[in-house]
């Protein structure tokens, strides 16, 4: 039985239909991104063990897929039960060795990638210091209590993920029970405005939903514009109810009593804090004459880091990226404030986390290095039997 | 099978990689510097995100605009104080947008508003015998409010066109709305027939007014005849006032402290009981905006000394009392400042009930002790 399942597991036949699956998945994948968007389509067809494919607009006949980790994984038993079973080690083979190992690293550093890579954002105008970056899509429902000192708040955060219809939230560290009315992927908050609100109750009995509507919006999907979540929540104080609160990325920080502390609500992209803080010293952005095509973005940042006692400027520019403490920054994007905010400058970093980055690098380099190898091998043994 | 000793711990190494990928997101706690709030930073050019804005500009609004959208508009997603938006484009890349906003109370005053959008378009500011010139009357609904046509002399558009904007103030229950064309010039002026249209067409309810915000609802289930005159104690944070007879109790409604209905075969007049804290925008504004209620052009300072009447209530605290006949409706609205608080009592009815419930009206406003 066991013989039977190495058997399957170390095929050939396995290899050539996971790698046709491989190519499938691929194929759907990319045609899914036209309604699913690039991030969701990650999700649904690569993140996932299984998938389906249907039409766009369309309920019938859908295609069932598998997932990304299902091809990727049973691929790494293939070859590495292939391996263990059918490679018999000598110099003659020393270059397919090679380019296993390589495949191997490839799709093991895949996996680490999915795992450990985070991706964020670091927002600032000209003159502002930042030692935090936040999620481009992942929002938290953050409470901010006084941590007993004047210069740092406690805060609980809660990820999007949880801040679902009915749940109910507790922590150790929060004296209420937060109760989720309602939660949206997407709306819009805006003022409730006399005449066309007068039939609809505002958001909320307390903090600023007490004067807002919130517009749930269609979940989008496009790479250029982001979901904004928002929800209702209920906070209760030992089954006394505090009132409702309405939450969402386009409103301020709310305040709040209970437990005799100071609290405030905030419905924000997920922050990442560094042990280091970077001030958006200058802005550049240049455009080829008599164009608005950008020819040059360019950040200059002061990074200060008290541990490593080290303060020095340096340029993020396009294809010049900031490598730091782990962290790469790469310039994004830039704008400019209205005159009115004072006109300043604005840089997006798009700060990347890593640290299986060399994975892929090393994995291509030792493939391509085991092919070499493999080749000129039989090429020796090709002008060898020549000469003879 | 030569060698399939390593091929469990290959399995294990494999299953336990996936295994750690598939993590639930927990609840976090940490502690952070606190940050002193500051706006956000806007949206960077070049694909960026924006707060508050998505796909499908207008898809999935539960409520129907009331007014018509002219021809052109298109709707755009609102966030923020704002209640909705319109863009207008040229097909030469000109653009225009429109915009509804509503703010509490006066919002600052009409002047800080006037100077505010005419800083925007590079203006220097007006004084207040300036603003006066610069008011034009225009309709919103059935309801005359002034119109400001604000032309810039510099091109701050792209350091290539001049701005202009077009804004009418509407004064509504506890708030203010603000409807704003601004924009290239010439758009602006090409447009400017379509927003006037719009404006016309905005269906204000025919109270959607005065310091209430709905209007005066003729479906509400009816309530018992209260007993008159009969001499009410104050309420939790109401002062005591004594109802004429007659006077029906109108129910609660929002904003309103208490509010009372006068039948009538014309049509059942309104009277209403609001406070707002402070001056909420000051006497002259609110007057004002009742009189747009009616369809009157707006008072000027002197204006209201000379034609508004002393009223004094039962606790001593004295008020202004006015008239304000209308072509349809006529308003009698009494203003008293108390305990940090501005008082409107206002009746809303025909000319007719009006004039008949007058003395009845200011026995109502003398009998108030707060």
């Amino acid at each position: 039985m066991l013989k039977n399942v190495f058997r399957f597991l170390s095929s050939l036949k396995l290899t050539v239909v996971l790698l046709a699956l491989g190519i499938a998945v691929v194929f759907f994948g990319t045609l899914g991104q036209t309604s699913d968007g690039l991030y969701v389509a990650q999700q649904r067809y690569f993140r996932s063990w299984f998938a389906y494919w249907t039409p766009h607009n369309a309920s019938f006949p859908w295609i069932p897929l598998p997932g990304g980790y299902l091809v990727g994984t049973l691929l790494l038993l293939n070859l590495m039960v292939a391996h263990f079973t059918r490679f018999k080690w000598s110099w003659a083979k020393s270059g397919i060795f090679l380019t296993h190992i390589g495949i191997i690293l490839l799709l093991v550093g895949q996996l680490l990638t999915d795992m450990l890579a985070r991706e964020s954002i670091m927002n600032f105008r000209e003159g502002e210091t930042r030692n935090y970056s936040e999620s481009s899509l992942d929002y938290e429902l953050t409470f901010l209590g006084d941590a007993g000192s004047n210069s740092l708040d406690q805060v609980v955060a809660v990820p999007a993920s949880r801040v679902t219809p009915g749940a109910e939230i507790q922590h150790p560290l929060l004296p209420f029970t937060v109760r989720v009315r309602e939660s949206y992927e997407n709306a819009d908050v805006r003022a409730r405005g006399p005449m066309i609100d007068s039939n609809r109750p505002p958001a909320s009995t307390q903090g600023a939903g007490a004067r807002a509507i919130l517009e749930p919006r269609p979940a989008n999907r496009t790479m250029d514009e982001r979901n904004v979540p928002a929800a209702v929540v209920e906070l209760l104080e030992g089954g006394r109810s505090l009132g409702t609160w309405a939450a969402s990325g386009g409103l301020r920080s709310q305040e709040f009593e209970s437990g005799g502390k100071s609290w405030r609500l905030e419905y924000r992209p997920g922050r990442e804090y560094k042990p280091f803080a970077l001030t958006l010293m200058k802005t550049t952005h240049e455009v080829y004459p008599g164009t608005d095509t950008p020819k040059n973005f360019q950040s200059r940042v002061r990074i200060q880091n008290l541990d490593a006692r080290e303060d020095r400027e340096v340029d993020i520019y396009m294809n010049n990226p900031l490598r730091y403490s782990g962290y790469t920054f790469f310039q994004y994007q830039m704008g400019r404030e209205q005159l009115a905010q004072g006109g300043r400058g604005t840089s997006a970093l798009q700060v990347v986390q890593n640290p299986s980055w060399l994975a892929p690098y090393l994995g291509c380099g030792i493939v391509g290095l085991g092919l070499l190898v493999q080749f000129g091998i039989h090429l020796g043994k090709f002008i060898s039997r020549r000469a003879a | 099978m030569r060698c399939p000793s390593p091929f469990v711990p290959s399995l294990l190494v494999v299953l336990s990689l996936v295994g750690l990928g598939c993590r639930k997101e927990e609840v976090r706690a940490y502690q952070a510097p606190r940050e002193v709030e500051a706006p956000a930073v806007p949206p960077p050019s070049g694909g960026g995100a924006v707060l508050g804005a998505s796909g499908n500009p207008g898809e999935g609004r539960a409520t129907t605009a009331p007014w018509t959208v002219p021809e052109g508009w298109t709707e755009q997603p609102s966030s923020g104080m704002r209640v909705a938006s319109y863009g207008v484009k040229a097909p030469d890349g000109r653009s225009a947008d429109v915009s509804v906003v509503a703010l509490q109370g006066g919002a600052g005053g009409e002047l800080s508003n006037v100077n505010r959008w005419r800083n925007q378009i590079g203006l220097d500011a007006l004084t207040e015998n300036q603003l006066e010139a610069a008011r034009t009357p225009v309709k919103v609904g059935g309801r005359v409010v002034p119109l400001f046509d604000l032309e810039g002399d510099k091109p701050t558009i792209e350091g290539k066109y001049r701005a202009r904007t077009l804004a009418a103030i509407l004064p509504a229950g506890e708030m203010t709305v603000f409807f704003k064309i601004t924009g290239e010039e010439a758009l602006v002026a090409a447009e400017k027939p379509k927003f006037i249209s719009w404006l016309q067409s905005v269906e204000t309810g025919d109270g959607g007014d005065s310091a209430e915000p709905e209007a005066p609802s003729t479906s509400r289930p009816a309530s018992p005849p209260t007993p008159a005159p009969m001499a009410e104690a104050p309420a939790a944070g109401r002062p005591g006032w004594t109802v004429p007879a007659g006077w029906k109790d109108g129910g609660t409604r929002p904003m309103r402290l208490a509010s009372f209905e006068i039948p009538d075969a014309s049509g059942p007049g309104d009277v209403s009981v609001t406070a707002l804290s402070g001056e909420a925008g000051g006497l002259l504004a609110n007057v004002n905006r009742w009189r747009g209620q009616v369809g009157l052009p707006p008072w000027t300072e002197e204006a209201l000394k000379k034609e508004s009447v002393a009223v004094q209530s039962a606790g001593g605290d004295a008020g202004v009392l006015v008239d304000l006949p209308g072509a349809e409706k006529r308003i009698l609205g009494a203003i008293f400042s108390h305990g940090g608080q501005s008082w409107f009592f206002k009746m809303t009815a025909s000319a007719a009930l009006a004039g008949r419930e007058k003395g009845a009206f200011e026995g109502f406003v003398r009998s108030v002790r707060f």
